[in-house]
C-alpha cells in the first residue's frame, strides 16, 4: 500500500505547490493588472469638396497624449495634461501619415486642438485640388505608450463610413 | 474593413488581452463551477453577464446615467469576489436556492457593474455616433469572453483529470468540487487585492 500510496502523497504535494505557486503568481501579477482601459485613437478622414481640402480629425485620450507629446517633445505636459499646440501637431505629425496613390507623403497642416473631457482632438487639413484616389494611411498613435493601443482610421466617402484598425508593427495600408 | 467590424475586433482584442484579467477572472469564475457537458449553462450565464454589461453600456454612452468611475473600479473586484464565495458556499447546486438557477441573474446583474467599466471611455471617444461603435464592441466583447469559455473549459478538463488520477486511493472531495474550490479561492484572492488597491474611500 506504502507504494502506492507514496507517489500518489508526491502528486498531491506536487499538486498543493502548483496551487500555491498560482496564488503566489495571482497575487503578484495583480499588482501590475489592476484596470484595464480601452487604448484606443480615433481618426476621421474626409474630403471637403467645397474648401478643396482633405481634412483629419483625432482624437485621443488626454493623459496618453500627454505621456506621448512629452515624450516626443521632451517638456512634460502641463497640469490636466495640458500640451502645447505646436508640440502636439509635431508628434501627431510624426506619427499619423497619409500619402497619396504614389506614396508622396500629404503633408497635414494643424487647424486646432481642442480638450472636452478626458479627450483631445486634433483637427488636420491638406490642400487637395481633387478629391484623392489610393491614399494610404498609417496612424501610430501611442503606439510607443500602450503595447496594447488600437488605433481606428475612418474614412468617409460619398456617406459611407468604412474602417481600418492599427496595431504596433502595422505598416500603412491603402484607405478602403 | 466595416466600422461594426472594426468596433468587434476592438472588443475582442480588449477582453482577450491579457491585461483584460479583471473580466477574465471573473468568467472564470462564473465558469468555476460547470464541466463541458455543462456548455449550455455556463454560455447562458456568460451571454447574461453580456446583456448586463450592455445595457449599462448603452446607458451610460448615451448620456441616460452617469456612473462614478472609481466607484465602478472598486465594484468590479467586489463582483468577482462575491462570485467566488457563492461558488465555495454552494457545494450541492441541487439544494441551492431555484436549484442554482439563480446564477444567469446573478451574472446579470454583476454584468451592469462590468459595463459601467467599459462605459466611460466609450463615450469619451464615440460621443457622436455610439451606436455602431456600441453594437460592435458588444459583439466583440461576446466572442471573446467565448473563446475565454472554450479555453477555461479544456483547462478545466485538464484539472479535474488530474485530481481524479491523483485522488483515487484518497479521501478527497470529488473533483469538480476541489476544482471550484481551488480556482474560487486563487481568484478571489487577487480580486480581493485589486478591491484593496481600488478603494475609493
Amino acid at each position: 500500500m506504502s507504494g502506492v500510496k507514496l507517489p500518489v502523497q508526491r502528486a498531491w504535494r506536487a499538486a498543493m505547490l502548483a496551487f500555491l505557486a498560482a496564488t503566489i503568481i495571482g497575487l503578484g501579477s495583480a499588482h501590475a493588472t489592476g484596470t484595464h482601459p480601452i487604448h484606443t485613437t480615433l481618426a476621421q478622414i474626409s474630403y471637403d469638396s467645397a474648401s478643396r481640402a482633405i481634412g483629419v480629425s483625432l482624437r485621443v485620450f488626454a493623459d496618453d497624449f500627454g505621456v506621448a507629446v512629452g515624450r516626443h517633445s521632451r517638456v512634460p505636459p502641463g497640469a490636466d495634461d495640458a500640451v502645447p499646440a505646436a508640440a502636439a501637431y509635431a508628434y501627431v505629425q510624426s506619427a499619423f501619415s497619409l500619402a497619396d496613390a504614389a506614396g508622396k507623403r500629404i503633408v497635414l497642416e494643424g487647424c486646432g486642438v481642442r480638450r472636452a473631457g478626458a479627450v483631445v482632438w486634433i483637427c488636420l487639413r491638406a490642400p487637395a485640388p481633387h478629391r484623392p484616389r489610393g491614399l494610404r494611411v498609417l496612424s501610430a498613435l501611442l503606439f510607443e505608450v500602450h503595447d496594447d493601443q488600437v488605433n481606428l482610421v475612418q474614412s468617409t466617402t460619398s456617406g459611407r463610413n468604412t474602417s481600418a484598425l492599427f496595431t504596433r508593427g502595422d505598416r500603412p495600408r491603402p484607405l478602403p | 474593413m466595416s466600422e461594426l467590424l472594426a468596433y468587434a475586433s476592438l472588443g475582442v482584442r480588449h477582453i482577450l488581452d491579457i491585461r483584460a484579467l479583471d473580466h477574465v477572472l471573473f468568467l472564470l469564475a462564473l465558469a468555476a463551477i460547470y464541466r463541458i457537458r455543462d456548455w449550455r449553462d455556463s454560455l447562458w450565464v456568460v451571454t447574461s453577464f453580456t446583456i448586463g454589461h450592455s445595457m449599462t453600456l448603452a446607458l451610460a454612452v448615451t448620456g441616460a446615467v452617469t456612473l462614478p468611475m472609481p466607484l465602478i473600479e472598486f465594484l468590479i473586484p467586489v463582483t468577482i469576489v462575491a462570485t467566488c464565495i457563492e461558488n465555495i458556499l454552494v457545494a450541492d447546486r441541487a439544494r441551492a436556492p431555484w436549484r442554482g438557477r439563480y446564477r444567469p441573474v446573478l451574472a446579470g446583474l454583476f454584468g451592469l457593474v462590468h459595463g459601467a467599466g467599459f462605459a466611460n471611455y466609450l463615450k469619451a471617444m464615440f460621443i457622436d455616433n455610439v451606436a455602431v461603435p456600441l453594437l460592435g464592441f458588444n459583439i466583440g466583447i461576446e466572442l471573446g469572453q467565448v473563446a475565454v469559455l472554450l479555453l477555461a473549459a479544456l483547462a478545466f478538463a485538464g484539472v479535474d483529470a488530474v485530481i481524479r488520477v491523483a485522488r483515487a486511493p484518497l479521501a478527497v472531495p470529488a473533483p469538480l468540487r476541489l476544482r471550484v474550490v481551488m480556482i474560487s479561492s486563487v481568484v478571489a484572492l487577487v480580486a480581493t487585492r485589486w478591491a484593496v488597491e481600488r478603494r475609493f474611500w
